[in-house]
């Protein structure tokens, strides 16, 4: 066992700075949310096979702060329910994105070379959904850390 | 002691006792039963209060280490004979053969991706999955879309040293621990949760009981790993004073008074035949 009194002053550097992080990124989603931000041209509303789906990316080089403000992330529907999805750092400076759905195969997604990522990771969750549906347990987020 | 074994080398009675011994733990209505896992095991996939416990960090192997003996001491309240078995899925690769036989876990989702149609947990009336990201109600698999992981490449990552490396998560290019995990090559242990697809790709894969023959595996190769390289606290990352990860001598919620050091030697608790 660790002394008390360290792991303590320890654990409140960590909460506190935890608390720093969400707050400043509530700060960047609330200016995304403004109006100029506009609508970003990789974001999707379709079928695909039977079900509706619909993503919204949360920006294009404001992603990584914003993930890491642990606030936001994309937003993806599958027939109006809501499939949480999270930022996984990678290798070599990367971010892919888990589901919560496809929890172990992260998909990049960025506005070049994988600007449809977004829209894989959705029509992924579709084909390990079939016939069943999200449950409300999809939709509810959790922070991957950094 | 437990002895845990190969999955293969059981008998049949073997078995029945821990296919058995988890149904009434999924049956029990109180307590730590197989749900109470199951909501851990999403719990925890996330960071909690900033810490990373269970996933893309150091003690990813001794979360899990502590988890399974938690597992295997609920099996043992019911059944003390029983021990969680290994899946060696370098020597079986296929999807009927062993553990996916009729007689242990059941075989392949029906079509490919549906429900598993075979076995003791195929259907709602056997195995009723209740915490998950899908609306199904019977357990699903949808196997063999992908390549299992070869012994060559586990040996790849046995042969690294370093237990982990800075930054300590799941852009960690050096160590042993990010290639075992599998968010780094070769790809060790997501490799296989996406393999057998379904229930076991999701956030809820424990709803899947091939998932604690999955991660008994993954902890003997780290026990392998351990023989080779050493058991003390040497040989597990970082020391001390690292943010936001478990360091060797601080608490892993949820299990009160478990660090990293104090699972670190498996060998008083149980052992791989």
């Amino acid at each position: 066992m660790t002394p008390s009194t360290s792991v303590n002053r320890r654990d409140v550097l960590r909460y506190g700075a935890a608390t720093a992080a969400v707050v400043s990124g509530v700060a960047g989603a609330q200016m995304l949310a403004t109006p100029a931000a506009g609508k970003d041209p990789r974001d999707f509303e379709l079928e695909y096979r039977g079900k509706r789906i619909r993503g919204v990316h949360v920006g294009a080089q404001e992603v990584r702060s914003l993930a890491r403000g642990r606030s936001r992330s994309h937003e993806v529907w599958i027939n109006d329910r809501k499939l949480s999805v999270m930022e996984v750092d990678l290798p070599g400076a990367t971010i892919g994105f888990i589901s919560a759905i496809n929890h172990y195969q992260p998909v990049l997604i960025d506005t070049d070379r994988n600007r449809g990522g977004l829209l894989e990771l959705t029509k992924r969750a579709v084909d390990v959904l079939g016939d069943t549906e999200l449950t409300a347990l999809a939709g509810v987020g959790h922070e991957h850390g950094s | 002691m437990g002895v845990r074994k190969n999955a293969r080398d059981l008998t049949a009675a073997e078995r029945a006792a821990f296919v058995a011994a988890v149904k009434r733990l999924k049956a029990q209505t109180t307590g730590r039963n197989y749900d109470w896992f199951v909501t851990t095991h999403i719990n925890y996939f996330a960071a909690v209060g900033g810490i990373r416990y269970a996933h893309q960090s150091p003690s990813f192997l001794p979360w899990h280490r502590q988890y399974l003996i938690e597992f295997e001491k609920a099996l043992q309240a019911i059944d003390p004979a029983v021990n969680v078995p290994y899946w060696d899925w370098t020597t079986d690769r296929t999807t009927s053969g062993v553990p996916f036989t009729a007689d242990f876990m059941g075989g392949n989702g029906s079509g490919g991706n549906g429900a598993v149609t075979t076995g003791p947990f195929a259907g709602s009336a056997n195995w009723r999955i209740t915490v998950s990201s899908s609306s199904s109600t019977s357990l699903r698999r949808a196997m063999g879309n992908t390549t299992l992981p070869t012994s060559t490449q586990v040996n790849s990552v046995l042969n690294i040293s370093a237990y982990d490396a800075a930054p300590w998560n799941s852009s960690a290019s050096g160590g042993m621990r990010n290639r075992l995990e599998g968010w780094q090559t070769p790809n060790l242990h997501n490799a296989v949760h996406v393999w057998v697809g379904g229930h076991m790709g999701q956030q809820d894969s424990p709803n899947d009981p091939v998932f604690w023959l999955h991660h008994c595996n993954i902890d003997r190769l780290w026990a392998r790993w351990q023989t080779r390289w050493g058991f003390d606290g040497t040989h597990y990352m970082p020391a001390a004073n690292t943010s936001g990860v478990i360091d060797l001598n601080e608490t892993m919620q949820p299990w009160a008074g478990v660090t990293p050091a104090t699972v670190l030697d498996h060998r008083s608790v149980y052992t791989y035949a």
